[in-house]
């Protein structure tokens, strides 16, 4: 009877990495709610299983070998996966800047960097007012007396 | 059938698992909820096995082991690479 409370909390642990999977925005994210499913709730039904199982029997045995197989094939599957994903373009949500992109397609990652900074240092208050009056006069076009 | 909760909340897991298959947006995204399904029903296998029959323990060694090969191998083809590299 040991065991018993290992499996409904496994099993309850496995509810909320399967919410996870839904509500997390991206595919790296929803990575780790895929290891919390794996890890969290299968070994430790599988340890819930082992302890009501007859002890030192061939089903324990097949059980402990179950949760050493999951143990080690969950960190590459998943490692693949985001790997793949990354290869065949898929994108992390609010990415700013792509560092591994430009060195496994050797692009020119100097010139891209260096023109947003310099007209990041050129703004100033000022520029900044007129800027917004642009984009309000490009809104609201009727309104000139902004 | 004292297993009969926690068969049910997995069942209920396996389900969101299904919602993320079929509206994933991209297709890395519909393999990691398979690999999620794949392990949420061998857990599911092992419980019914403490109940019924001892031989359904080795349905579930072989469901994971396809499983996890099924995962390499769609990783592996989205990738742009052969299976003996």
């Amino acid at each position: 009877m040991i065991g018993f409370p290992l499996i409904i909390l496994g099993s309850m642990i496995s509810i909320i990495g399967a919410l996870g999977l839904l509500r997390f925005p991206d595919i790296y994210t929803r990575t780790h709610a895929q290891t919390v499913v794996n890890v969290g709730g299968t070994c430790m039904i599988l340890v819930g299983v082992f302890l009501e199982a007859p002890f030192l029997s061939l089903y324990s045995a097949k059980s402990i070998l179950l949760i050493i197989f999951i143990f080690l094939t969950s960190p590459v599957g998943t490692h693949a996966i985001a790997r793949a994903a990354y290869k065949s373009g898929v994108k992390p949500r609010k990415i700013q800047e792509d560092e591994l992109g430009y060195k496994i397609a050797s692009l020119e990652k100097p010139k891209e960097q260096e023109k947003p900074k310099a007209k990041r240092r050129k703004i100033t208050p000022a520029d900044a007012i007129r800027k917004t009056k642009e984009r309000i006069r490009k809104h609201f076009p009727q309104k000139d007396d902004w | 059938m004292t297993y009969e909760i926690p068969i049910y909340l997995l069942l209920t897991a396996s389900a969101l698992c299904l919602i993320r298959v079929f509206r994933g947006p991209s297709i890395p995204d519909r393999v990691l909820a398979t690999d999620t399904f794949a392990s949420i029903i061998v857990s599911i296998i092992v419980l019914l096995s403490l109940e019924t029959n001892d031989f359904l323990m080795d349905v579930a060694i072989v469901y994971a082991i396809l499983g996890f090969t099924g995962t390499i191998g769609i990783s592996k083809f989205l990738e742009g690479r052969k299976l003996g590299e």
